[in-house]
């Protein structure tokens, strides 16, 4: 099985909420665990979105995954 | 969001019977800028999460919301809440500064106070300059700052850990990743300028105490040496860039073409990051540290074990929320935690509060705990899209001046202080000393068991 369009290193997560926020229909948070989980929304991003959400992560925490 | 940019603030008086304040404790009212209460309202917000989860404060003449849900759901909701007046200055600046500052303060300009679609471009810009990459190397610069501070009082057996360590590292850190010069440095200014030139910032936000006419006249003669600096600085660093951050900021463009940075808004964004870097990191700090220092058997823990110097970190952020709050405008009438808040009202999100809501951080939410399961969910550095960007600098600055006090001065211990002075700001409190010594052999016996 590929991996997603994007991935999100549960490690590094601090949960800014700023891919959410900017991304809503590709990332949503997970208030239980603290963390941004990626949505089937992120499949409908250009490469360049992607690109751009990556960049948005303070911590470095989302990568592109392999599907992307 | 377009819409939000254009909604105004109402200014007409809210009926007294509507204005529910904040719940007395023991009888003593909530006076947010009475001294005891700058430095510990706790028993006060406490009451009011307990009573009058949103409350009016007249002093920022605003709705305070004081529950941890509640601030989430303010913050998370930026059609709902502008943030035009996020960083509230002084209604009007007092002449001398207001020759200055024409069009305001340039903190109004910056990306604290805008609202999507403006702050989208400009979070975009800041955010080409801040990758992640750029603060992680900052990490020997960093590392090499710490020692040479240490080094500089490290024989006496004691300093002014505020004074001669927080202040000094954290302005470092800013003026560092811009590259900026500090005089003597050719064609540099003296360190102390850009100190002043960011607490002066907050010394002109709502919140801060009384200003005087000396003060007044200094602030805006601070002012234009740092404006007429930059006016030389931008264009020149635009024609000869580096790998800096404020570089990156002149070159950032946008994929689409989206302009980047203008001058007025590189000397918010400047100034934004100092008063950021400058006054809130410092705070941290040594907060931080007193702290730490106050509970020995937590400062031998991180000797023992330094890879818990995160948690701690986290829970220094939790405990102290160096930054308390910031203010939003309701965009149309809305309802939060039981209170009807009119459209154009302002609300103030108190994290200092949310960061002690016992809803969330278990066990006694006002002791300081680095184990508690919930450290890292304080609500310090917001959330969502205006998440404070100099968030892994500070986290950063922290683990770096931690890391490198527990291996050279393991022996590290707080001196009494009564009379501890601090800034009595409502919003951006801090310590103005924090006197510390330790044993000068530290280095030695280190030197020993190596």
């Amino acid at each position: 099985m590929s991996e997603p369009r994007l991935v999100v290193d549960a490690d590094r997560c601090i949960g800014s909420e700023l891919c959410v926020a900017s991304f809503p229909l590709a990332l949503a948070f997970d208030d239980a665990d603290q963390l941004a989980v990626v949505l089937d929304g992120a499949d409908e991003l250009k490469q360049e979105e992607l690109v751009e959400l990556v960049s948005l992560c303070p911590m470095g925490a989302i990568r592109l995954g392999t599907a992307a | 969001m377009a819409e939000s940019q254009q909604v105004g603030v109402r200014s007409d008086t809210i009926p007294v019977s509507e204005r529910l304040t904040c719940p007395m404790v023991e009888g003593v009212p909530y006076r947010p800028v009475a001294e005891e209460q700058v430095r510990d309202p706790h028993p006060w917000l406490e009451a009011a999460r307990r009573e009058r989860p949103v409350f009016f404060l007249e002093e920022l003449n605003a709705w305070v919301v004081t529950r941890y849900d509640d601030v989430l759901t303010v913050v998370r909701n930026t059609k709902l809440f502008s943030s035009r007046r996020a960083n509230q200055f002084i209604e009007v600046l007092p002449g001398a500064v207001a020759d200055v500052y024409p069009n305001g303060h340039p903190g109004l300009h910056g990306l604290v106070n805008s609202d999507p679609p403006v702050h989208t471009r400009m979070r975009k810009l800041a955010n080409i300059a801040f990758v992640p990459a750029a603060v992680a190397d900052m990490e020997p610069v960093l590392r090499r700052r710490a020692n040479e501070l240490i080094d500089a009082f490290f024989e006496r057996g004691t300093c002014d850990f505020m004074k001669e360590y927080s202040e000094v590292f954290a302005l470092r850190a800013i003026t560092d990743l811009g590259n900026i010069p500090i005089s003597p440095q050719s064609g540099g200014l003296p360190l102390e300028s850009w100190e002043e030139w960011a607490r002066d910032a907050s010394r002109l936000q709502q919140g801060a105490p009384p200003l005087n006419s000396d003060l007044e006249q200094q602030i805006a003669d601070r002012a234009r040496v740092v404006l007429a600096w930059l006016k030389e600085f931008f264009p020149a660093r635009r024609a000869d860039p580096g790998g800096d951050i404020i570089s990156r900021a002149i070159l950032a463009e946008t994929d689409d073409g989206e302009a980047s940075f203008s001058d007025a808004e590189l000397v918010g964004l400047l100034n934004g990051l100092l008063t950021a870097g400058h006054t809130t990191s410092a705070a941290f700090m040594s907060f931080m540290l007193q702290s730490v220092l106050s509970d020995r058997a937590i400062w031998e823990s991180l000797i023992d074990d330094p890879t818990r110097i995160d948690a701690a970190i986290e829970e220094a952020l939790r405990f102290w929320t160096p930054l308390r709050g910031m203010r939003r405008i309701a965009v149309e009438d809305v309802e939060i935690g039981g209170q009807p808040i009119r459209a154009g009202e302002e609300v103030f999100v108190s994290y200092h509060s949310a960061n002690r809501d016992g809803a969330v951080f278990s066990g006694d939410p006002d002791a300081f705990d680095i184990d508690r399961p919930e450290v890292t969910r304080h609500l310090t550095f917001g959330k969502g899209t205006h998440f404070c960007i100099g968030a892994p600098l500070a986290r950063l600055e922290a683990k770096v001046t931690f890391e490198t006090l527990l291996e050279r001065m393991p022996s590290l211990g707080l001196v009494r202080d009564d009379e501890q002075p601090w800034e009595l700001h409502m919003r951006i409190p801090r310590p103005n000393r924090l006197l510390v010594e330790w044993d000068v052999h530290d280095a030695a016996l280190q030197g020993v068991e190596a």
